[in-house]
């Protein structure tokens, strides 16, 4: 299966798209009804992050991705807990004997996917690594679609997936909350520390430009939002957006070629 | 007396010449290199290139070939391999998509709402002739969370 790696890119669009996630107001109350279960098991899932060197809460969100917070359940694959896997991955967990409780289970299904290797716990190793822990099919072969197991129920996902069949829909749309979803409730919830902290702050340009730039529609879509401004956003920091900001906040943006006199 | 016993050991001795000697066939699977199968007559063939993780089961006559193929740590679906001119080929399994359908639409549900969707291989049928596979999802639904099933289906014989 090929690999991505966590470039500095890569760990930039994840913090971004944290930072930037909104869960939709029609699935707030659903996130909420799961994080409540999650709190409710937190001891559970720290028993299990202490033996793997890993966030409890990212133990709980693989949980509720891969058996919906079953604790009869291998997480593994689904299988009952009463034998040892006998559907791929078949024979897990290789040593002990039945039937495994959760943890024993949850601990084996975790170091089989490295999850103890990992070297450090950042935000953006988190994300990379449930997106990892999924598969890489949507990010390499449906880059048009952020994965779902992160972003489903948020503003990052409309729809897009692979179906039972295996075969894949742009139509369908996940009805599964997504795991980073899930840990942005957490956070908001002050049940984890806020990674605020290890989060560059996203700056939103306050200068003039003859082009398109980075942000420049995050500029126009705030300015958007006073009375009276209904500016295009297009990303292109012009005359017109420049009006806005002086109406707003009295003053041109910075490089505007009217303020060459001030 | 003795000319029938010799006639007899020569059609046992030319019995033996001619048969083909019986097929070993043995599958392995890692991430880098895929589903292998090979078999004692020199057959190496790569079935599935990549994926999260496979386990294939091997008919007793070594003519079917199912995989379980993990497309994504939540999913995976069944794959069937037919032994035909020395060679595996993949034959579509139309009836899976189909059993699903029915297992959510008897829950209310569409195909695409299923979450979790796994299909497992229990077993070859008599003869290999059919295939017992299972199934099982999760719905979202408070009152009907998990949905499992049982399907055979039947496999087409290779053309002579």
């Amino acid at each position: 299966m090929p690999k991505v790696n966590l470039t500095n890119a890569l760990a930039a669009e994840y913090i971004e798209l944290f930072q930037t996630a909104e869960i939709n107001p029609n699935r707030f109350d659903a996130v909420d009804a799961i994080v409540d279960r999650i709190v409710g098991g937190k001891s559970v899932y720290e028993n299990v992050a202490r033996k793997v060197g890993a966030p409890w809460y990212l133990v709980a969100a693989i949980h509720n991705m891969e058996s919906n917070l079953s604790m009869a359940r291998h997480l593994h694959n689904g299988d009952p807990l009463t034998a040892r896997t006998t559907h791929v991955p078949a024979g897990r967990p290789a040593t002990g004997n039945p039937p495994f409780t959760w943890e024993e289970s949850a601990v084996d299904a975790l170091k089989g996917e490295k999850i103890d290797q990992v070297p450090d716990w950042s935000l953006a190793r988190i994300l990379y690594e449930l997106e990892g822990y999924n598969g890489w099919g949507y990010r390499l072969y449906h880059a048009h679609v952020k994965s779902p197991y992160l972003w489903s129920f948020s503003n990052h996902y409309t729809s897009g997936k692979y179906v039972a069949d295996g075969t894949w829909s742009d139509t369908a749309a996940s009805r599964q909350c997504g795991a980073a979803v899930i840990i942005k409730r957490l956070e908001q919830r002050g049940e984890i520390q806020p990674f605020d902290g290890r989060i560059p702050a996203r700056v939103i340009p306050l200068r003039y430009a003859n082009k398109v730039i980075d942000r420049g529609e995050d500029l126009q879509r705030f300015l958007n939002t006073f009375p009276g401004i209904t500016l295009r956003v297009d990303g292109w920091p012009g005359d017109s957006t420049s009006d806005a900001a002086k109406q707003v906040f009295g003053f041109y943006l910075a490089g505007d070629p009217r303020t060459k006199d001030d | 007396m003795t000319r029938p016993l010799v006639l007899l050991l020569f059609a046992l001795l030319l019995q033996g010449c001619t048969e083909e000697p019986a097929r070993q066939v043995h599958t392995s699977f890692s991430e880098a290199s895929g589903l292998l199968v090979e078999d004692n007559l020199g057959l190496s063939q790569r079935l599935i290139p990549e994926s999260r993780g496979v386990r294939a089961v091997i008919s007793p006559d070594g003519r079917w070939i199912a995989a379980e193929d993990s497309k994504l740590s939540n999913l995976v679906v069944v794959r069937a391999f037919r032994y035909s001119g020395g060679r595996y080929e993949e034959i579509p399994l139309p009836g899976v998509r189909q059993k699903w359908e029915a297992m959510a639409n008897e829950a209310g549900l569409d195909f695409e709402d299923l979450i979790n969707p796994r299909v497992g291989v229990e077993a070859f049928g008599p003869g290999g002739n059919s295939l017992l596979l299972s199934f099982r999802a999760d719905t979202g639904l408070a009152d009907r969370p998990e949905l499992q099933g049982q399907a055979e289906f039947l496999l087409e014989p290779a053309p002579e």
